[in-house]
């Protein structure tokens, strides 16, 4: 169990909204898309949690919100217990050198005109960590943790295959020291065999160097692998939170216990059509009523159309907002 | 070339004595039933004469009516070049050797207008990303019509009818509306199934999916791989199914192609080499997937990453990454030796 109770998170967000403005168009008043609804979630320090959901849910602006990234509408996102739209100028430093981010695509993210080396250096840069002489033995450091060979610095980015890109960027990510990784589908971009390197090292960096991962992925079989707590997101709100083992043993939210039905996996012989959750992810510019999940969900009921149901926790650690979880009737 | 050639006339040798149909030479499968799609020692080198590089070499498959052959492997292991050669749409200049057989007729000698008519009436294909296969400014419903007018010399009111059909049949609510949509304005799990509607439109005999659902929410997945089987269900239509996706390719195919630097390195029933790989290779890629419900503390890894077909070293392709490697794996190319009934590996240290 991570949620300790009366021990301040290390990042977390209350009822945090985000929403996107639609300008009007010729014949169109303008629209507002909540990406982002009432979304309470903390991670701990040294924890991993994952967020999953379809694309569309919200994921990926949930991560830009929670470094800064996007305008907040409502609701508050705390660093190490300070508000950050209130906190001061260097709590807000503090917080931009400990929260580092890993995008999904290792190519699109590393600039191609600089060499590996001033790419790892780049935030000691910014945050003018260290001296000229530091730096570079820092830069040698980092790349030792992440497995690049020694001669790597001096190469562009693309010389290096995929899952090289990927570990440029993790050693990039580190590099001031940060507490907490932001990673977005940091694997999908990955052939098989280069993600299970990926994610030994990142499980070996957490342990060597007391790292919280937030970790974005529809990869459930590698979420189950590396997270501690799971979140599943439905149309900007977070549906279900538990620990990893509960969550993928005995889901009780229905979307969730859909998202992991469709996971095809060896041995469990030939795909029988037909179990597969129907329709796609509504537009979150006209969300369904009461149980935003309910128009695809086969356990809805008449409630489920009308009332949104809240977030309660089912047992220590499971919390789920549904008017009618599984195994709880 | 040469050597590819021998080893698989060696294999043919040897086999007829005791193993079934799938397994015979292709002089012999001739002779009877021959399987719906058939390559021999398949070949395709890409690039001008003077400047070739081999990159699928010694390819074996059959095909039946109705059965589905997954191909799996890492990136750049050949999956696409080995559809694309199939389809006839190898990139050029290149050259293809081997045997190439669709339906009984030879693919590599045939006319090229005769090849034409075959690509999307009788075999059609599919990607990953649908948007390269569909016009971003032709609204959906016109370009599937289009197929059918083509290949069927279909009239516009009979194309545009069965278009909205086709798209009802992909499972696309409220067709007659979404079939005047152009491809941007539907998410990607339509697009993919406006692209399916598009290859089925003229009932092809064969289906080529190149990694269709790898861009997809696992749901969605889910509901294209329902669609696909239930059409092959309803079609008897063939499938060559390519994923780096095992378990996406153990939900669909009953046999497996499993490819490493632009060869076969393991063949055989589907649930028999995905639950008892004999190549390391195959048993690697297992070994590394992290699976719901069983943690490991450290996930077993293949070390390395896959080579380039370009640059294939002497001996087994896979030597540099194998735990299992010898000395002698690095001096002769490995040939492929049946290890169970209708499973083949090419491994030295594979014994039946
Ligand atoms: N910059 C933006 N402007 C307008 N809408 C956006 C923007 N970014 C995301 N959205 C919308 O917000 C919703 C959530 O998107 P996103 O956070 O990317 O989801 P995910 O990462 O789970 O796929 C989507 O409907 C998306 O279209
Ligand atoms: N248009 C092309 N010209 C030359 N070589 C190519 C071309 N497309 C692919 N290749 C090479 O052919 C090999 C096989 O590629 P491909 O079939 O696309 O692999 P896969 O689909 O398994 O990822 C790779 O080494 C790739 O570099
Ligand atoms: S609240 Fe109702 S519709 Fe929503 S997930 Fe639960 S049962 Fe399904
Ligand atoms: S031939 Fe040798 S190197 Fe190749 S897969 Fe077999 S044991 Fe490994
Ligand atoms: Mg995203
Ligand atoms: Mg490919």
């Amino acid at each position: 169990m991570h949620t300790v109770y009366g021990m301040t998170a290390l990042l977390e967000t209350t009822n945090l909204t985000v929403s996107f403005g639609d300008r009007a168009g010729w014949f169109r008043p303008a629209r507002e898309v909540l990406a982002v609804r009432s979304v309470s979630l903390a991670l701990q320090a040294g924890e991993v949690l994952a967020v999953v959901g379809e694309s569309g849910s919200g994921k990926t602006t949930l991560a830009r919100a929670l470094l800064g990234l996007v305008p907040i509408a409502a609701g508050e996102v705390r660093y190490d217990g300070c508000d950050t739209a209130t906190m001061t100028a260097p709590q807000a430093l503090a917080m931009r050198r400990s929260v580092q981010m890993v995008f999904q695509d290792p190519f699109g993210s590393l600039d191609p005109r600089l060499p590996v080396g001033a790419i790892i250096a780049e935030p000691l840069d910014i945050h003018r960590i260290g001296n000229p002489a530091s730096r570079r033995a820092r830069v040698a450091e980092l790349m030792g943790l992440v497995g690049l060979p020694a001669d790597a610095a001096g190469r562009y980015p693309h010389q290096f295959s995929g899952g090289q890109r990927q570990r440029i960027a993790f050693a990039r990510a580190l590099a001031p020291s940060p507490r907490v990784i932001i990673a977005d589908e940091p694997l999908s971009a990955l052939d098989v065999s280069i993600q299970s390197q990926m994610l030994n090292m990142a499980a070996e960096l957490r342990a060597r160097l007391g790292l919280a991962y937030l970790i974005i992925s529809h990869d459930l079989a590698a979420v189950h692998h590396i997270a501690d707590r799971v979140a599943t997101m439905y149309l900007g709100r977070i549906v279900e939170v538990s620990d990893v083992d509960a969550l993928f043993t005995r889901p009780a939210h229905p979307y969730t216990a859909a998202l992991l039905a469709a996971v095809p996996r060896i041995g469990a012989g030939k795909w029988v059509p037909g179990a597969a959750l129907g329709g796609d992810i509504p537009s979150p510019l006209a969300p369904p009523t009461g149980c935003a999940f309910h128009p695809r969900c086969p356990a809805a009921s008449s409630l489920c159309a009308t009332a949104t149901p809240d977030m309660r926790a089912i047992r220590a650690g499971h919390d789920v907002a549904c008017h009618h979880p599984l195994g709880t009737a | 070339m040469s050597g590819s050639w021998r080893i698989t006339s060696l294999r043919g040798g040897r086999g007829t004595a005791s193993c079934t149909d799938d397994q015979r030479p292709f002089r012999v499968a001739t002779a009877l039933t021959e399987p719906l799609l058939v390559g021999r020692a398949l070949t395709v080198d890409l690039g001008p004469a003077h400047d070739r590089t081999s990159v699928i070499t010694g390819l074996d498959f059959s095909l039946a009516a109705g059965r589905t052959l997954g191909v799996v492997g890492e990136s750049g292991c050949g999956k696409s070049m080995t559809a694309l050669a199939i389809m006839g749409l190898a990139p050029s200049p290149h050259r293809i050797g081997g045997v190439l057989r669709f339906a009984g007729q030879d693919l590599l000698t045939m006319p090229q207008d005769r090849r034409r008519q075959l690509r999307g009436a009788d075999m059609a294909m599919i990607f990953q990303e649908p948007m390269t296969a569909l016009n971003p400014v032709v609204p959906v419903g016109v370009q599937i019509g289009e197929m059918l007018i083509v290949h069927d010399n279909a009239s516009e009111t009979a194309a545009s009818r069965a278009a909205v059909a086709l798209l009802e049949r992909v499972g696309i609510a409220d067709p007659a509306r979404r079939a005047s949509a152009y491809p941007h304005e539907l998410s990607g799990g339509m697009r993919q199934r406006v692209m399916i509607a598009m290859a089925i439109a003229c009932k092809p005999r064969l289906l080529i999916a190149d990694e269709p659902t790898t861009a997809l929410d696992v749901s969605v997945q889910a509901q294209i791989l329902d669609l696909l089987l239930e059409l092959q269900r309803d079609t008897g239509m063939a499938m060559v199914f390519i994923s780096h996706n095992l378990g996406v390719v153990s939900a669909v195919a009953d046999d497996i192609m499993v490819m490493y630097a632009g060869r076969a390195v393991e063949t055989g029933p589907a649930q028999r080499v995905l639950t008892a790989p004999a190549h390391p290779y195959t048993a690697g890629l297992i070994a590394t997937l992290p699976d719901i419900g069983r943690r490991q503390k450290i996930l077993p890894v293949i070390e390395g990453s896959p080579v380039n077909p370009r640059n294939r070293p002497p001996g087994c392709a896979f030597a540099p990454r194998c735990p299992l490697v010898i000395a002698e794996c690095r001096t002769g190319l490995p040939a492929m030796v049946i290890v169970s009934p209708g499973q083949e590996a090419a491994c030295i240290r594979c014994t039946a």
